[in-house]
């Protein structure tokens, strides 16, 4: 089937002395595939994509669940310095306008005959 | 009711084969690319857990000539591949709890933080160029 799939999967246990372990994954996939079909043969070609990646380690005892997060620090810092990369022009271009604009409104109330 | 192509062996063996690399695609991206094997350390055990990217695309054609006498087929096709797996922590699950260990890959960071610094040096320069200019 064509197109974006999302999974979250868990795995086999882990027994831990009375502990239960049991790690989850997050399953992103993408495919895209076409057929043509002729007379006298068929053509035609594909693609598919995946990313795996752990999401957390349930640890389950008899007294209670807990989730234990799996945090992919490249990622953050990666996706942190992308939003950076993005906000900072926009900040930087808005304080321009706005410093722009100011020294233009000084300079006309510099000139203007009624001062 | 439409005519039917006519029943081809090898054009039918083909389109299976490139339906049923799809199909093992999909399986083959489980969670136990994710989790490695366990490794006992004393009273811990240790797992390592990793990212991993798989990609492939592939295009195939299958022809036939039916005016030759013996109806002669041919078929190509080309494909790429790549896997790529990433360490992201060490999960060591000891006697009292549960404890990740991130792993951060230096090298990467590094790049990514020069790369940020780069740009963020070029928009400084030219917020300063267009404000005195």
């Amino acid at each position: 089937m064509n197109g974006l799939r999302r999974e979250r999967l868990q795995g086999q246990p882990l027994q831990v002395g009375d502990r239960e372990i049991v790690p989850e994954a997050e399953i992103w996939s993408f495919q895209a595939k076409q057929i043509g079909l002729k007379e006298n043969g068929a053509s035609g070609g594909g693609a598919w994509w995946s990313w795996s990646r752990p999401t957390a380690l349930i640890e389950r005892r008899p007294g209670g669940e807990r989730r234990v997060r799996i945090d992919d620090r490249n990622l953050q810092l990666e996706i942190m310095l992308i939003v950076a990369a993005i906000v900072l022009p926009v900040l930087l271009t808005i304080f321009t306008r706005w410093a722009n604009r100011s020294s233009e409104v000084q300079r006309v109330l510099r000139i203007s005959p009624e001062r | 009711m439409p005519e039917q192509p006519p029943a081809n062996p090898l054009l039918e063996d083909s389109l299976n084969e490139f339906f049923a690399t799809f199909e093992r695609a999909q399986s083959s991206a489980s969670i136990d690319n994710v989790y490695g094997q366990p490794i006992t350390y004393g009273d811990s055990v240790v797992v390592p857990v990793a990212s991993v990217s798989q990609f492939f695309g592939l295009g195939l054609g299958v022809g036939t000539d039916q005016r030759a006498a013996g109806r002669d087929g041919g078929l190509g096709g080309g494909g790429t591949a790549r896997v790529k797996a990433r360490p992201i922590a060490l999960a060591e699950i000891m006697p009292e709890g549960v404890d990740v260990h991130p792993i951060i890959d230096e090298n990467r960071a590094l790049t990514a933080g020069l790369l940020f610094a780069a740009w963020a040096v070029f928009w400084a320069a030219r917020t300063l160029v267009k404000l005195f200019k």
